[in-house]
């Protein structure tokens, strides 16, 4: 007797997925509303203090509460992360989509076009981008997005190729349809999951790149904390304050750790129940 | 040999493709490089002066031909910062950077193989799970905080390694070996994750196959049909990969040379981001590129090589 795996419906969230993406999101969120200690407030006397009940996390140079500036990192981190994906999913969606739909020479010049774009390394594009258009909160989305976009089109464009065999999309073009419709309405819905995680991974690839991107100078700009910018700060701190250096890189791992997981969640639960 | 000129036709569409992105994204974008230079209070003729030295104030499509015709040439223009000439600038920087990616590479490969074959081999449930979020982790791992964490506790408090200083080659291969060894285990370390995973899925797969199930039974011991059959067969997906990892490991390149003060390309393009140096940022790009290219394309040879039955029709 065969086991069949359980419908859609009754597999079990992953709690340590939810969980993680819950806390990191959350604390970011809850920023807003209540921080222990105001992110930017100065505390001379109690400088450079390693963790304690006091500070959870220690207190840097200026003696801010390192917990307290993760916190509130994390709208601008999330905050360029999500931008950047958005602007990822949007273009790269659309060439996929074009390129997977059409076919022929349309394919072609899409997807070279891609490849092009991908010779480059993702930090290298976000530099040349940051150089022309300088640094700030737009301009760093704005890279991170553009550095995104050849991997959302190739996985998009895949899924199209997919979907544009299947027998609706042949019904639906029967009964008239334009093409703009059918890749809208009728292919998207049925590939959005394949879409959506590789948008997972790309939010991940984005947080990892605005903390580079921060930590070269280049992200995020002062006073406002975010995770890149704070380990650039704790650099020249290494050899007397390790703490400071250590909580802002295990948070930036951490969420893209999350997020990657949430990438693996959606394909699970994506997955269709099979009858092989 | 038809496959070869066909491949090398696409390497050199990619290419031309790059060149022509990267010199139109310098246009693309807004903003006036001459204004963004000086800033906006610069007065009139110093901008219109430094335009005219970048060629700005020229058409954008004879811009364009007389860059891409100086680039053909080798000629990649002269810094503005440093008033030098840009391919001389790369090449002296090569010496950091080149042995530094070479080491990350040979550390990946000869880490990630082993690893794989041998999760690949013990695969019990705890081991997969345990590998499975771990192998997830070194990929969320900034490399730049594992080269800063590397540096503070092998650099500044055992003093196994040195930091901030770059050894000649001629005169003490073992010292630069060294003092490029923190750096390269932080560039390898999230690259490694990704290639043990390839090498353990291959593995697995292949080891369910038929060729395995013959091997075996006509008397060939456990390790040598691992080793003889179906590891080469793993292999031939991990090889592409390695080509993605080329462009993956010179992003790290980029910003681990920052927190070690290498003085190689990275740091030279973070340099010139800083000081809107965009011929400079322009060469460095284009070179970057071009080496990512050329090095897939080296790879799909080597490809060919070991699995003489891809053929360009029916890829494996």
């Amino acid at each position: 007797m065969m086991r069949l795996p359980p419908p859609v419906s009754t597999r079990k969230p992953s709690v340590t997925t939810w969980g993680l993406v819950g806390l990191i999101v959350g604390a970011t969120l809850l920023s807003l509303l209540y921080t222990p200690y105001a992110p930017n407030a100065v505390d001379v006397p109690s400088r450079l203090q390693p963790p304690s009940l006091a500070h959870l996390a220690g207190t840097d140079e200026f003696g801010r509460d390192i917990f307290s500036r993760l916190m509130a990192g994390g709208r601008i981190s999330l905050a360029v992360g999500f931008g950047a994906m958005a602007i990822s999913l949007l273009a790269g969606a659309l060439i996929g989509a074009l390129a997977g739909y059409f076919g022929g020479w349309i394919d072609d010049v899409l997807m070279r076009l891609m490849d092009a774009l991908m010779a480059l390394p993702g930090i290298v594009i976000a530099l040349l981008i940051v150089a022309i258009s300088g640094v700030g909160f737009t301009n760093t989305a704005l890279a991170l997005g553009v550095m995104g976009i050849p991997v959302i089109a190739r996985v998009t464009r895949g899924a199209f190729l997919v979907g544009r065999e299947m027998e609706y999309v042949l019904a639906a073009h029967a009964l008239g349809a334009s093409p703009w419709r059918i890749i809208i309405a009728h292919i998207l819905p049925n590939q959005v999951t394949t879409i959506l995680v590789a948008a997972s991974i790309n939010l991940a690839g984005a947080i990892l790149g605005e903390a580079g991107l921060s930590y070269l100078g280049l992200g995020t700009q002062p006073p406002d904390p975010s995770w890149g910018r704070m380990l650039k700060e704790a650099q020249s701190f290494i050899g007397v304050a390790w703490w400071y250096a250590f909580a802002p890189g295990l948070t930036i791992t951490l969420a893209v750790f999350a997020f990657y997981l949430l990438a693996n969640e959606l394909q699970r639960l994506a997955q269709p129940v099979s009858l092989l | 040999m038809s496959y070869i000129l066909r491949r090398l036709g696409t390497m050199i569409i990619t290419t031309a493709l790059s060149v022509v992105m990267i010199f139109f994204v310098f246009r693309v974008i807004p903003g006036d490089p001459a204004i963004i230079i000086l800033g906006t209070e610069a007065d009139e003729a110093q901008i219109a002066a430094l335009r005219s030295q970048l060629g700005t104030d020229r058409p954008v499509l004879e811009q364009f031909v007389t860059w891409a015709s100086s680039t053909l040439r080798g000629d990649l223009g002269i810094s503005l910062r440093f008033n030098r000439p840009v391919a001389e600038m790369i090449t002296s920087r090569l010496r950091v950077t080149a042995p530094l990616a070479i080491y990350a590479i040979t550390l990946v490969v000869l880490v990630s193989i082993p690893l794989g074959v041998a999760l690949a081999l013990i695969r019990t449930k705890t081991v997969n799970l345990a590998f499975s979020y771990l192998s997830q982790l070194g990929m969320a791992v900034p490399s730049f905080w594992i080269a800063l964490l590397l540096m503070s506790i092998f650099g500044v408090g055992l003093r196994w390694f040195p930091l901030g200083e770059t050894v000649d080659w001629e005169r003490d291969v073992a010292g630069s070996l060294r003092a490029l060894t923190l750096p390269a285990v932080a560039i390898a370390l999230p690259a490694i994750a990704i290639v043990t995973r390839y090498v353990r899925s291959g593995l697995v797969d292949q080891l369910s196959q038929n060729y395995m199930r013959t091997a075996l039974s006509k008397g060939l011991s456990f390790y040598r049909a691992v080793y003889g059959h179906a590891l080469r067969n793993a292999l031939m997906p991990v090889t592409t990969v390695l080509g993605i990892l080329f462009a993956d490991i010179v992003a790290g390149t980029v910003v681990v040379e920052q927190v070690f003060a290498l003085p190689g390309i990275g740091l030279l393009l973070v340099t010139a981001v800083n000081y809107r140096d965009f011929p400079l940022v322009q060469g460095i790009a284009l070179y970057i590129a071009l080496v990512v290219v050329v090095l897939n394309f080296v790879v799909d040879l080597l490809y060919r090589v070991i699995d003489p039955r891809v053929r360009l029709h029916k890829p494996a």
